[in-house]
């Protein structure tokens, strides 16, 4: 092997891309050419320091933090939310709380709720709810609720001390579990296909493998979500986001 | 048990996918800046040019199932952004970089920027970003010839030319700086 073919080589030895007969080859020439063995060497050294060098580049916690920020931005443009929804973003029922005042006859029996759902039901009775969390739903409404009130997680960060549009509130079930509860905007517009079950009342989906919820209805329209699969940061970064584009 | 795809599904969806790129991103955003880096050669832009990136990559993430190799993908894009960049003729800088990418430098490092850093951050300006990537790509990251072409969208010839040039120009520019295994590379050492 001549000085000008092991050059060549010398690349594809260094990066492990040789057939072992070849890399013989060039090995064998490196070990009798002082030329080559210098680049040979030059090269190794020259690799390891650059990977050294450019190694120690990191991303400031600032460019983390402005990454961080601007994704939801994009992200709502992609998902098309409808724009009604995004320009109200989030805005929580604060007057109208998870209460169900329509007729009994069209709220599903607990126990099919809790057939259907992943989630710990509590209740959809306003006043079992209440006693189970120890608030007064109905008389406190979520207008005056304030961090004390829930053993929530979020809503701090949305604009405490009053839960705000765009609120998430968590708390524990009888199992220790935590609930998660989005409250969706006033004019958050169900889908069609929705209306024709369960009688338009409380539906639970099972989505993909990370998502179990169910939701509240009142008067046809979706007034809250309630997780269990979700942390409660999590969901507090979507309605922190869709709040941030009011 | 319903699998209706509804607005609340997209507005999980939208936590779910949120999620996973974060964490895509806390994997490899490092990397990212580090091939911003290597490409512009300028703090400021390479931060710009990930920050363009991230925002298209999410852009196409929430739109996608599943990505094989995420890191490769997201390379892609980044290198495709700068491709965008320099056609709208917002960079065409070369610019002698600092060191300030660097959050902590170890006594070693603090001794090494000012020799050898310094000149084999010379040498690298001096190579154009095609050969910077490849270099960056086979050297930092270890990807095969193969993997390379793919993600540069070039023939395998072609990475290895770039690949062979890159170092000749790299080794030919330390030699002229004085450097060589015999005379010490490791700086601080005999570099006369």
């Amino acid at each position: 092997m001549n000085c000008k073919k092991a050059e060549i080589y010398m690349d594809a030895l260094l990066d492990d891309e040789l057939k072992i007969s070849e890399s013989i080859d060039v090995v064998e020439h490196i070990e009798i050419c002082s030329e080559c063995k210098t680049k040979w060497e030059l090269n190794e050294e020259t690799r390891s320091k650059l990977k050294h060098f450019i190694g120690s580049i990191k991303a400031s916690p600032n460019l983390k933090q402005n990454i961080k920020k601007n994704l939801f931005l994009k992200n709502s443009k992609t998902v098309k939310f409808k724009p009604n929804l995004i320009a109200a973003c989030m805005i929580v029922l604060l007057g109208l709380g998870f209460i169900y005042n329509e007729s009994s006859s069209k709220v599903p029996p607990l126990n099919e709720l809790h057939n259907n759902c992943n989630i710990e039901v509590i209740s959809n009775d306003i006043e079992v709810l209440s006693n189970h969390i120890g608030v007064n739903l109905k008389d406190n409404q979520f207008s005056t609720l304030t961090k004390k009130d829930f053993n929530f997680h979020g809503a701090s960060k949305i604009g405490s001390p009053f839960i705000k549009k765009g609120s998430i509130i968590s708390f524990k079930n009888s199992n220790g579990n935590t609930v998660s509860i989005c409250f969706l905007p006033e004019n958050y517009q169900m889908p069609e296909c929705h209306k024709t079950l369960k009688n338009g009342v409380l539906f639970h989906c099972g989505y993909k493998e990370d998502c179990n919820y169910t939701y509240w209805k009142q008067n046809g329209k979706t007034i809250a979500i309630i997780s269990n699969n979700f942390l409660p940061d999590q969901l507090i970064d979507m309605a922190e986001s869709l709040t941030d584009e009011t | 048990m319903y699998y209706v795809k509804s607005n609340e599904q997209v507005f999980f969806d939208c936590l779910v996918k949120k999620r996973r790129f974060e964490k895509l991103l806390e994997e490899h955003l490092d990397s990212l800046l580090q091939l911003a880096y290597m490409r512009c050669r300028n703090k400021e832009l390479a931060e710009d040019l990930v920050q363009d990136t991230c925002a298209k990559a999410y852009e196409a993430y929430i739109t996608k199932d599943n990505i094989e190799n995420p890191k490769a993908w997201i390379f892609k894009i980044l290198i495709n952004t700068h491709i965008d960049y320099t056609r709208k003729k917002q960079l065409n800088i070369v610019e002698v970089e600092n060191f300030d990418f660097v959050d902590k430098k170890t006594p070693e490092m603090e001794m090494e920027s000012n020799v050898f850093f310094k000149d084999l951050n010379d040498c690298l300006n001096k190579l154009d970003k095609d050969q910077r990537t490849v270099i960056y790509l086979s050297d930092i990251n270890e990807y095969s010839y193969k993997e390379i072409a793919e993600l540069l969208g070039v023939p395998l010839g072609t990475v290895m030319s770039r690949l062979h040039r890159a170092r000749q120009s790299l080794r030919s520019f330390l030699l002229e700086k004085g450097y060589s295994r015999s005379k010490n590379l490791i700086p601080g050492g005999d570099k006369s």
